[in-house]
């Protein structure tokens, strides 16, 4: 009998040592304005979690899921529970640089590596090592719309942004300097709110100064009824936005057929998969949900690897018992990422400013609520 | 800058201005007889708007097209009932058990942002589990975009329909107050609520009764906007709450002919500004709380300035 308990404890201690579960906290807006873009998220990071769960030494990797609701109360909230009452190694998120710029201070202070796998203000990730992202940034962004209307001859352009929102006023100056750079007219700058539903004093002044191209660097649900009243009052300038407009869906469901023709730059298209894992991705994706993944699920994913990438390097005996000392290493990690093969291509971080180095954009266009890839712009 | 449009944003100022009026009267209303500010009262009016989104979906199978005049009305009547019956509630399961208790006013005032709290989380999770997304469409009838030319100007049908329908309702309920014995009673209740139970009076049944009747106004109010601006959410109640709580504290708080000017006031001058100054358009919604602030500052009472201790209404 002694024997018997000798055993069991003993595998038991035995199973504890061998397989343990390491958790990484995904802060993503499941409800709220956005909610749409976090959920295309998730399903993303889940997919990919249900491939890469296990680490070399048969350690499991738990996900735990909470909900910031687009609300920087919520995000900071969110944030501080994951990591003081979850002790998670590494927090993936939140998305929208607004929210990530809320946690930035806590993320430094409690030194979490944290990846905010699509903000894209640059301030987000500058003068912090603990917050990386997987994504391009607004500068590029911006670039890569402003070279696309310059090159085809639109010459004159007002752009309509959402003063609430970070990533809306960096996506803007972004524009405007590029475009400025190139040759480019800046007829008029226009603001809005989060939440707004009359953009009619904007459409009439856009109707005025008859500009030949429109830059609205805003959210998709403002986006949506800016586009119907837009074309209702009979402006037909092209419009094209950025990456927070990337639901089509949404737009088709706001706008109805205003939303034909909007361009956007995102930053992956299911069309065109850049790795093999990225083939394999998109093929279980639509094999388990019947679509083709977005932007944001392939992000997301692109999020998750980064982290469980670092997790597999720093997971050593050593660091299993020291919970700061080990997310330090992943912190480090994760910033010193080398040629990682993800699903948005290969992931190579600056150590220094926390970005990915050489991330393509593609531009897409709406054809009646459906995306069309347009084009692919290297760095 | 021509007569044309000149009278377009005037137009299109009583339009949205007639909505918020709706609202108020209901925020008006209830403090007239509660003495409350009932925070939660522009989520009734998100309530009214997505039940009727919702009474739409079932009844067109969630396709939404070709809806008749009749489904689109049948809809409508649903989500006041329904809306009605929320506005009850919340007054039978929140306010009504505070009052009994003797508590504070403020006590009630933090529950009605508690209830607003639970009505935007309650439809958040409706939305999204059932819905498919937090963000809705709004459909109705297209005969209410068909667009009327006047000379220069082009009206939708509907912002000619919301200030007319805005204008009956406020003699309706002014009819209600005056020339009826509900009327009768609630302006009683507003002028003294402890004499009037004393007299034998069923006061749940009047507050309850003004419960129901500012919330199917919300309701009205909620679809109308919901078909001027076709996207609805369950936040959308909040800023458009805060602003006809401010038509109606412009208008004088506990008089509904004053809601009625205060809402038209705000509407116009949330129309007009950015109308006839288009930079300033991205601080539209600064103007209204402005415009409160000035007329408190010479109307300490409101436009219908009331004094509260002598007259309700």
């Amino acid at each position: 009998m002694k024997k018997l308990v000798a055993l069991g404890l003993s595998a038991l201690v035995a199973s504890t040592l061998m397989a343990k579960d390491i958790k990484v906290g995904i802060l993503q807006p499941l409800t709220g304005p956005i909610a749409s873009f976090g959920q295309k998220t998730l399903d993303g990071i889940k997919l990919i979690h249900s491939k890469y769960n296990t680490l070399p030494n048969g350690d499991k990797i738990k996900l735990v899921v909470v909900d910031n609701q687009f609300d920087k109360i919520q995000t900071v909230n969110g944030y501080k529970r994951l990591v003081s009452d979850d002790n998670v190694v590494a927090v993936e998120g939140p998305l929208a640089s607004s929210m990530s710029l809320a946690v930035k201070r806590f993320a430094n202070d409690t030194k979490t590596p944290t990846v905010t796998q699509i903000a894209t203000n640059p301030r987000v990730t500058a003068g912090t090592k603990y917050i990386t992202r997987a994504c391009f940034t607004d500068p590029f962004q911006g670039k890569v719309a402003a070279t696309y209307a310059l090159k085809h001859g639109l010459k004159k352009a007002v752009v309509v942004f959402d003063m609430k929102q970070d990533y809306s006023v960096g996506l803007a100056k972004a524009f405007m300097k590029a475009y400025k750079k190139g040759g480019g007219k800046i007829e008029k700058v226009l603001f809005i709110n989060t939440g707004d539903k009359d953009f009619n004093a904007q459409v009439a002044q856009i109707k005025r100064l008859h500009p030949q191209f429109i830059y609205t660097p805003i959210y998709a649900p403002e986006e949506g009824l800016f586009l119907r009243q837009l074309r209702a009052a009979g402006v037909k300038a092209p419009v094209m936005g950025g990456d927070g407009i990337a639901d089509p869906a949404l737009l088709k469901k706001l706008a109805g057929s205003a939303a034909n023709g909007v361009m956007y730059t995102d930053h992956f298209d299911a069309i065109k998969p850049p790795t093999p894992l990225s083939a394999e991705f998109i093929k279980e994706f639509k094999a388990k949900y019947h679509r083709l993944p977005s932007a944001f699920a392939a992000t997301g994913a692109d999020g998750y690897l980064l982290i469980y990438n670092a997790i597999k390097k720093c997971d050593t005996p050593a660091n299993s018992n020291n919970l700061s000392q080990f997310k330090q290493c992943v912190a480090n990690a994760i910033r010193h990422t080398k040629h990682l093969e993800a699903v948005t291509g290969y992931l190579t971080i600056n150590p220094k400013t926390g970005n990915p180095i050489d991330k393509p954009a593609v531009i897409e266009k709406i054809v009646n609520g459906k995306t069309q890839f347009v084009e692919l712009v290297r760095p | 800058m021509d007569v044309g449009f000149v009278l377009q944003q005037i137009i299109n100022g009583f339009s949205l201005g007639s909505m918020y009026a709706l609202i108020a009267i209901g925020y008006t209303l209830v403090y007239g007889v509660l003495r409350l500010i009932n925070f939660a009262h522009g989520d009734i009016m998100m309530v009214g708007a997505f039940s009727a989104f919702i009474a739409l979906g079932f009844l067109t199978g969630w396709k939404f097209n070709h809806i008749s005049m009749f489904v689109f009305f049948t809809a409508v009547g649903i989500s006041i009932i329904v809306t009605s019956i929320v506005g009850i509630l919340t007054y039978v399961s929140a306010y009504k058990p505070l009052l009994d208790k003797g508590a504070p006013k403020i006590s009630l005032l933090i529950t009605a942002i508690g209830i607003s709290f639970f009505l935007e989380s309650l439809f958040n999770v409706i939305a999204n589990q059932y819905l498919g997304g937090t963000y809705q469409a709004f459909y109705f009838p297209k005969w209410f975009s068909t667009i009327i030319h006047v000379g220069s100007l082009t009206i939708p049908v509907l912002t000619i329909i919301v200030p007319i329908l805005t204008i009956l309702i406020l003699l309706g309920v002014l009819f209600i107050l005056y020339k009826t014995k509900v009327g009768i009673a609630i302006r009683a209740l507003a002028f003294d609520i402890y004499t009037v139970k004393l007299m034998g009076a069923n006061s749940n049944f009047i507050i309850g009764f003004v419960f129901a009747l500012g919330s199917a106004l919300a309701a009205i109010g909620g679809i109308a906007y919901s078909m001027a601006y076709p996207s609805i959410d369950p936040y959308m109640g909040m800023l458009v709450g805060l602003k006809a709580f401010a038509a109606a504290v412009v208008g004088g708080i506990g008089s509904v002919t004053g809601a009625v000017i205060g809402g038209f006031i705000l509407g116009f001058a949330e129309i007009a500004i950015p109308g006839f100054f288009p930079e300033l358009g991205g601080w539209k919604d600064a103007f209204a709380f402005i415009l409160l602030i000035f007329v408190l500052l010479f109307r300490p009472t409101g436009i219908m300035g009331i004094d509260f201790e002598r007259q309700r209404f």
